[in-house]
């Protein structure tokens, strides 16, 4: 007996002088309390607090508060500057991009933010050894000048004016701490860039600078009394990281933390809770059919056209989306700058789908399905397996084309598979995927012919007079030129159809009711609305 | 005794081989691509695609792959996670203390219940407490944690608001005892359910042999207390059986530590190992594996090196 409780008194103290080890912080001078701090709930460890590297959600999050751009977005939506003193000069032949920086910007370290912190910035992302995911963004600059410490002049290799937002979706880096970490990825001291201590240390100039990370519970943010603009109201941001969405959403209910990202399942739920406002936002991101143009019953435009006559779009954003969603005719989100309301939609008309098919040459055949020198009407669509949402989709398009007599065979793939054994390969009849569109008007990627150009081209969609829409667009400054480019574009694409557009993604977000002044607006969420956010007292 | 653990050892080389080998053709033939948790496949382009799978090494073929990795983990370099670029033992070693808290304060509360209840329910045995202490077992064992780790958040975290839903800690400037146990007392209750429940019906069952031993009708003729009886007489060697649990606790705390770490938001090895799964971070997954094989093994041995130096009728030659 005796020993047991030598045994148990051992391990209670061998417990207490572990957890001891765990991480204990020193303390701080300014101490974090509830009243200065506010718990954002994420579901996922950040991967690299390098906004030149990172992609993932967790950490473009974290660095949102960490780094500044040239440009920012206003809440309209339009571009204005932020580290630059004013929108940028651009030469008469549109190749050359001059911005002048504001003066006394700090990096957090207190060094003075120059032309060669950009001109690095951008030269470090266009380095292939660092394998950014933004590179492709910037392949059109050729060369970075610094005549002076304030100006920056980037030429281009051909006009591009798609960089503009792209100016406003890449923080810059210091190069004072990045250009020794990239001469040891050059000289092959680091394998990757991922293995620079900065990524998880990161040193930036933002309204916020970093405190801490702790692996797996939280990364501590606190506020910057040198940021160049004025200051956030709020002292602290925590992030307190959890396994999952639903965890956090558990977290935002108990008060434990004061704001999460909802999906559209859970925005009802959410809503009903007492403690919290939930609000939810358009966002530029739909899900779509793609069909493979080369297949031979989607080569006729008619069909692709009855397809999406013969879709009840409506029914599926209440019934599959729970009615957080909106029906989609267009790549252009109704709520963009770009979008021409001028084009008709395709509406939901089972007659006149019936009728395209017909004209089409499909007659229907004994067992309903239709048919066309012995050819039956029937393809299959495929999508990724994991999302529920999708895996829906596609079993309601079978149900609804039946109707207008296609038969459809529903096939849910893992990602890797799908991707790279039947979507890039092009060995696909019809896809469902889900596309994230810039708030500008450049679709590129989406519709160019020229494989370098239109990554996300992949149905083989080929339109010369698009392709020349697209480029002419890009190569004009001018917003009102670029518009009339992108409206007609839209007619074109709304006629051809290569794709069939089923709704417009939206995304909740609930915030506890102690913080106040939040403002949420569609297609920018809450842009950089933190820097009003208040606690109440 | 020495022999016998370097014998043990030896063993275990070849284990921790095969182990390694079928994990890593196991998770690499498993689908899903590393690269696409990294980077969104639907707006990534596939030219960077490429030059992060190379950047990654993954352009090379498996064995390759395999004979790289094993070469540089008997140099004791388990490589760099996919996903974090740091090294994959210090993300470990970093995890490894937060799980072991959970487990050996989880092994606490279960002995602690286990062992009175299990001696109660021999000495009363047929009693109506011994029957309500049985089902109360049959529950722990067959409750699957997940749920049981949910409906306790569930009452006492969003009904009762009585104590945090996960996490490790608030205060993290300073150790903080009290919010150390508020963060750890719903895990480990959950972690140590189930082993609660099977000791209790071991700790009986020794029991109930041990009473039935003739020493025991010796020291009751002698005229010796019951309470001394029991405790001093038929416990002490009642818990020789248990001692074998403390070998079988550690894989079960890697094991059950995966969904209990999940649903608490414990920052332990369990999520790691969860997260890495998800992520395909392969290094990491490797990585947790081997060292909780290691762990599995050693543990066993020590259960089985405490069982000889408790119970002197047994002997390792």
């Amino acid at each position: 007996m005796k020993k047991i409780k030598q045994v148990i008194t051992l391990l209670l103290f061998t417990v207490i002088i572990l957890s001891s080890f765990v991480g204990v912080t020193k303390a701080k001078s300014e101490p974090m309390t509830k009243a200065n701090t506010i718990y954002y709930a994420t579901f996922s460890d950040p991967i690299d607090l390098n906004p030149a590297i990172s992609s993932d959600n967790a950490s473009s999050e974290v660095t949102g508060f960490l780094f500044r751009a040239l440009l920012k977005r206003d809440w309209s939506g339009k571009l204005i500057p932020d580290m630059a003193e004013a929108m940028p000069t651009i030469s008469n032949d549109n190749k050359t991009i001059t911005f002048k920086l504001r003066k006394g910007i700090k990096w957090h370290d207190g060094t003075e933010l120059t032309s060669a912190d950009i001109k690095f910035s951008y030269e470090f992302i266009l380095e292939p050894k660092v394998a950014s995911v933004r590179r492709s963004n910037f392949i059109n600059i050729d060369t970075i000048e610094t005549p002076d410490k304030y100006t920056v002049v980037f030429k281009l290799k051909e006009p591009d004016s798609a960089l503009l937002p792209n100016f406003s979706y890449y923080y810059i880096i210091p190069k004072h701490i990045w250009e020794p970490e990239l001469q040891k990825l050059l000289n092959g001291t680091y394998k990757s860039i991922k293995e620079s201590k900065y990524n998880r240390e990161p040193i930036g100039n933002g309204p916020y600078m970093f405190v801490e990370w702790k692996t797996a519970e939280r990364v501590v943010l606190k506020r910057n009394p040198n940021f160049y603009d004025p200051q956030p109201k709020i002292e602290y941001i925590v992030f307190t990281i959890t396994p999952s969405q639903a965890v956090a959403m558990v977290k935002t209910e108990t008060g434990e933390a004061d704001y999460v990202v909802v999906p559209e399942s859970d925005v009802a739920r959410m809503r009903t809770k007492s403690n919290l406002n939930t609000f939810v936002y358009d966002r530029a991101s739909f899900d779509y059919i793609v069909y493979n143009l080369k297949h031979p019953i989607f080569s006729d435009k008619r069909v692709r056209q009855a397809i999406a006559h013969a879709l009840n779009k409506e029914a599926m954003v209440k019934g599959i989306y729970k009615g957080v969603a909106s029906v989609a005719h267009s790549s252009y989100h109704p709520k963009l700058w770009a979008y021409n309301p001028n084009v008709k939609p395709l509406q939901y008309n089972l007659n006149r789908a019936k009728q395209l098919l017909d004209q089409a040459g499909w007659k229907v055949g004994k067992d309903g399905i239709r048919e066309k020198n012995g050819q039956k009407l029937q393809f299959v669509l495929m999508t990724n397996k994991g999302n529920i949402m999708r895996e829906k989709l596609v079993v309601y398009i079978q149900n609804q084309l039946r109707l207008v007599g296609i038969k459809v065979e529903p096939r849910i793939i893992e990602w890797n598979t799908f991707l790279n054994k039947y979507y890039y390969a092009g060995k696909y009849d019809a896809v469902l995927l889900g596309f994230i569109t810039s708030i500008d008007g450049d679709q590129t990627v989406l519709f160019h012919s020229d494989p370098a150009k239109g990554t996300f081209n992949r149905n083989f969609y080929k339109n010369p007079q698009v392709d020349k829409l697209l480029d002419d667009a890009r190569k004009t400054f001018d917003i009102n030129e670029q518009k009339k480019l992108y409206w007609k574009l839209q007619e074109i694409i709304a006629e051809d159809q290569p794709i069939t557009y089923i709704a417009y993604r939206k995304n909740g977000l609930s915030f506890n009711k102690r913080v106040k002044n939040v403002k949420v607006v569609d297609l920018l969420g809450t842009n950089d609305g933190y820097m009003s956010w208040e606690l109440q007292k | 005794m020495l022999k016998y653990v370097v014998k043990r050892i030896l063993q275990a080389i070849p284990l921790l081989f095969i182990i390694s080998l079928i994990t890593f053709f196991i998770i690499n033939l498993a689908p899903g691509d590393p690269i696409y948790m990294f980077i969104n496949p639907e707006t990534a382009n596939p030219v960077d695609v490429e030059v992060i799978r190379k950047s990654l090494g993954l352009d090379k073929p498996i064995y390759i792959r395999y004979i790289l990795w094993l070469k540089n983990v008997i140099q004791g370099d388990f490589g760099k996670s996919f996903q974090h670029g740091r090294p994959v033992l210090e993300m470990i070693l970093e995890r490894l203390p937060n799980t072991i808290t959970l487990a050996i304060v989880s092994t606490i509360i279960s002995f602690l219940v286990s062992i009175p209840v299990g001696v109660y329910s021999a000495i009363k045995r047929n009693s109506i407490l011994d029957y309500m202490f049985s089902t109360f077992a049959f529950i722990g064992i067959s409750i699957p944690s997940f749920w049981f780790g949910l409906m306790l958040i569930l009452l006492f975290s969003l009904k009762l608001g009585w104590l945090p839903s996960g996490g490790m800690r608030a205060n993290f400037e300073e150790f903080d005892l009290i919010d150390r146990l508020r963060h750890i007392i719903l895990p480990a209750l959950v972690l140590g359910m189930a082993s609660m429940a099977s000791q209790m019906r071991q700790m009986r069952s020794a029991m109930l042999e041990v009473i039935r031993q003739d020493y025991i009708r010796t020291a009751r003729s002698k005229g010796l207390s019951e309470r001394v009886v029991i405790f001093k007489h038929a416990l002490r060697n009642a818990l020789l059986p248990i001692i074998t649990i403390i070998g079988f606790i550690i894989p079960w705390l890697v094991s059950g530590a995966v969904v209990t770490e999940t649903i608490f938001s414990w920052p332990g090895i369990g999520r790691l190992y969860i997260h890495a799964t998800f992520m395909r971070d392969y290094p990491v997954i490797m990585g947790v594996t081997i060292i909780s094989s290691v762990m599995v093994v050693v543990g066993s041995m020590v259960a089985d090196i405490l069982y000889a130096l408790v119970d002197p009728r047994i002997k390792y030659n």
